[in-house]
């Protein structure tokens, strides 16, 4: 379920610094870049959140359950229904390239303030794959703990969305289809 | 030293720890008091090896000794694949006789499992990544995904912890705060949810991650338990440390607790059914020094000779 409350600050900035910018009454309007790529990146989540609900229609909904087949035929069939429908999506149609600029520049900045051993941990089990966009998370692989005070610096997620580190990459993983839809390279 | 304490805070303190040279295997130190919480302690349980299910094997001998109505997990539930056959060969089968008597498990999420286990009814997680559920009258736990620790889950662990209203507050989780092992402590995560953990009393806090038994020293008045060994097991990992009140890598382990009224009693067990850990928490409505001033009579055991050798620090009492 898409919490939108969690997306208005993002936006909110990107408004005011708009609205700034008309009332100074330039002729070129100032955008303040990093609000302005949050901002896009608001918007292009929700609409990756309506396609899936798209691709989910007709799906059996997913609920507690003593049968572990039916989790994870879910879970495939999730998947599946995703990349039919978003079966021409390339890396940055989310994660943009001024988003990924901005994340870069907050995961960068993070990692070099860490002590060697904070780097260590935050680097600790990390897998070591080269994401592809809709690819499945390979389950040879653990889910490295996202470092907590890395998460609050960076947008929330609605439900069902979530960020992870892989050796030099930050990808956006889908977590009711375990699929990767989209990531940054190059994030250390 | 004291400490300033939030509304609804009790003071802990350790009163006894293991040196159980006279213990027998299979021999249980709990107190067996009518009405009181019982639950079993796992960790990083979910190979679906052997060990696994020997560990199986010695909770169900336990289990007819101590009979304890549910077991909590610590993460990394299912290594590897997630398929139908490995729910029951890393989860169902190793555990069937406790499943068969209606024990029930309550699951966190570890850095190896799919959030996905969230579904699956015997992991009771009620489709969460992270919930909290009460035993008896006044002990709540609270189920926390350490793998994930973003403002949302924050913001609702204090929710849950301003409201519990239970004296005993358990905390459990994938990643400890407090480890002297190869991964060491998770102080990214001790950032943000120690100070919650002391603003709203949590008493004790169990973890895995690390594949072996550690108890730490109470830390600022919370007692820490690591017991990542109940499948895997890292020998030789655990490095004592001035955390470290007693430890055992050698083999693999579970815990057993039980608690009545103001106690909460431990014990660590081996595979083999050896006791290598065991002590009793006091819950007091006083204002609490650290460890309430009674040092622990700890001893470490069972290490192995490449931990001991560079234990002469710890070893100390």
């Amino acid at each position: 379920m898409l919490n939108t409350q969690r997306w208005r600050p993002v936006v909110g900035v990107a408004v005011l610094t708009s609205a700034l910018c008309a009332t100074a009454g330039f002729a070129q309007p100032l955008v303040n870049p990093q609000a302005a790529a949050l901002a896009d990146f608001s918007k292009r989540v929700p609409a990756y959140f309506d396609l899936t609900k798209k691709a989910a229609e007709g799906l059996p909904a997913l609920k507690r359950t003593d049968d572990p087949a039916e989790i994870s035929s879910r879970e495939v069939a999730l998947g599946d229904a995703i990349r039919a429908g978003r079966a021409g999506a390339r890396p940055g149609d989310i994660l943009t390239r001024d988003v990924a600029r901005v994340f870069r520049k907050i995961i960068k900045k993070d990692f070099r303030q860490r002590s060697r051993g904070g780097q260590k941990v935050m680097r600790d089990d990390i897998p070591h794959f080269r994401p592809k966009v809709n690819q499945t998370y390979p389950s040879a692989w653990p889910l490295a703990t996202f470092p907590a005070t890395l998460l609050a610096a960076l947008p929330v997620l609605p439900v069902g969305l979530e960020y992870r580190l892989l050796s030099d990459a930050l990808i956006l993983r889908d977590v009711r289809a375990n699929i990767i839809v989209d990531f940054i390279l190059d994030v250390f | 030293m004291a400490r300033s304490i939030g509304r609804g805070f009790v003071a802990l303190a350790v009163v006894a720890g293991g040196w159980f040279a006279g213990l027998a295997a299979q021999e249980l130190t709990l107190p067996l008091t009518p009405d009181s919480v019982r639950f079993a302690v796992i960790g990083d349980n979910g190979t679906g090896e052997k060990p696994e299910y020997e560990v199986g094997q010695q909770l169900a001998v336990y289990h007819q000794k101590f009979p304890f109505s549910f077991v909590i997990m610590l993460g990394d539930n299912l290594y590897g694949p997630e398929r139908p056959q490995d729910f029951v060969n890393k989860f169902e089968a190793p555990y069937k006789v406790l499943l068969d008597a209606k024990v029930d498990f309550y699951a966190t999420l570890g850095n190896h499992d799919d959030p996905n286990q969230r579904f699956y009814k015997p992991f009771n997680m009620a489709g969460k990544r992270y919930y909290s559920f009460r035993k008896g009258n006044n002990v709540r736990f609270f189920v926390l995904d350490s793998t994930y620790m973003d403002p949302v889950q924050l913001a609702w662990l204090e929710q849950e912890l301003k409201s519990s209203g239970s004296d005993w507050k358990i905390a459990y989780f994938h990643h400890p705060l407090y480890s002297s092992g190869m991964h060491g402590s998770q102080t990214d995560l001790r950032l943000v949810i120690e100070p919650l953990f002391l603003k709203y009393g949590v008493n004790v806090v169990f973890s895995g991650h690390e594949h072996f038994y550690q108890r730490i020293k109470p830390q600022k008045g919370i007692n820490y338990f690591v017991s990542g060994a109940a499948g895997q097991l890292r020998s030789g990992d655990l490095r004592p440390s001035e955390l470290t009140a007693a430890g055992f890598d050698a083999d693999r382990s579970f815990m057993l607790v039980e608690v009545a009224g103001q106690t909460l009693s431990f014990q660590a067990i081996s595979k083999t059914g050896r006791t290598v850990d065991q002590g009793t928490i006091l819950l007091r409505d006083a204002v609490p020094t650290a460890a309430a001033g009674v040092p622990p009579a700890f001893r470490l055991r069972g290490l192995s000779p490449q931990a001991v050798s560079s234990s002469a620090q710890w070893r100390q009492q």
